[in-house]
């Protein structure tokens, strides 16, 4: 009987790591839900492009009537924003290390709507930058190709 | 045969117009539902219009609530407690339509007093809201509430 509850102490113990990993296995999978979907990539490839200073590639994942929010201020298509706040953004976010904490994304039809959820940190003219960013992007399909057609970041 | 066409087009396009208004009508009721909510700490209206589904995210300014038992139990009914008022303006609310889903903004503004320390707080921007038809009703899928500090 002894043995038997040495026994089972031993494999309770040599499962609990593969348990806690499965567990985190679990939490993660709800935090990344259709991350690798068509409309996730965009809305990486446009975020990589803001990263790399690559205006062009940036603007090409825009709808041209897209509309952008951020905290009190509002810019109403992509030209608008490409020669007003990309330049600014790219500026700043190309210094910061930036980790995506949770990313979900929902296709219904033509339509996408991806959440996410960063932590970002770096130094910025001079100031230290320690942020969580939130981010709402709703897509469209424009002729057989997702393009980010909403963006709310706060 | 021309006047014919061109008076089914009109009627066609005089049809749609009047959806699209009415429908505006429908998602404007909705988002005062939900002011109502917020400023009585009732759960009612987002119990009534959000759609309870598993991975609903509802964003405002840095934080989020997972779920609507969440958004309802741990932030719109403990406000009614925590603050000695509040008040919420939806204004400027631009609705756009894409078959089953709609998209709308709103300016926000947002004035309050939190009891426990008597901070008085006045902040403006911007709340999106999506929204489903879901058995020919639209629903609430997704807000995302900025606003800052009024200078």
């Amino acid at each position: 009987m002894k043995i038997l509850k040495i026994t089972g102490l031993l494999l309770a113990l040599a499962l609990s790591p593969l348990l806690s990993a499965l567990g985190d296995k679990n939490s993660e999978s709800k935090l990344f839900i259709g991350s690798d979907s068509e409309p996730a990539k965009v809305v990486n490839l446009f975020h990589e492009a803001l990263k790399q200073q690559n205006s062009n590639n940036a603007r090409m994942h825009l709808a041209d009537d897209v509309l952008i929010y951020e905290g009190a201020g509002v810019e109403r298509s992509a030209d608008e924003y490409a020669s007003h706040h990309m330049l600014s953004d790219m500026k700043f976010v190309s210094v910061l290390k930036t980790e995506v904490l949770e990313h979900q994304v929902s296709i219904v039809g033509d339509i996408a709507v991806s959440n996410s959820r960063t932590h970002s940190v770096g130094k910025f003219k001079g100031k230290n930058i320690d942020r969580k960013g939130m981010e709402t992007i709703v897509l469209k399909k424009i002729n057989g190709v997702w393009r980010i057609w909403r963006i709310h970041w706060s | 045969m021309k006047t014919i066409l061109i008076t089914i087009l009109a009627i066609f396009v005089l049809n749609t117009s009047a959806n699209d208004a009415n429908e505006i009508e429908v998602i404007e009721t909705i988002i005062a539902d939900i002011k109502y909510g917020w400023e009585k700490g009732d759960g009612k209206p987002f119990r009534k219009h959000f759609l309870d589904f598993k991975g609903a995210r509802y964003i405002e300014s840095g934080g989020q609530n997972e779920g609507l038992d969440d958004l309802v139990l741990r932030h719109v009914e403990p406000e009614k407690d925590a603050l000695e008022f509040l008040t919420l303006n939806y204004s400027s609310i631009e609705v756009t339509f894409e078959q089953d889903f709609a998209w709308a903004i709103a300016n926000t503004e947002v004035k309050g007093k939190v009891k426990k320390s008597g901070k008085v707080f006045d902040k403006k921007g911007y709340q999106t809201f999506l929204f489903r038809k879901v058995d020919g009703n639209w629903k609430v899928v997704h807000t995302h509430s900025s606003a800052r500090d009024k200078k």
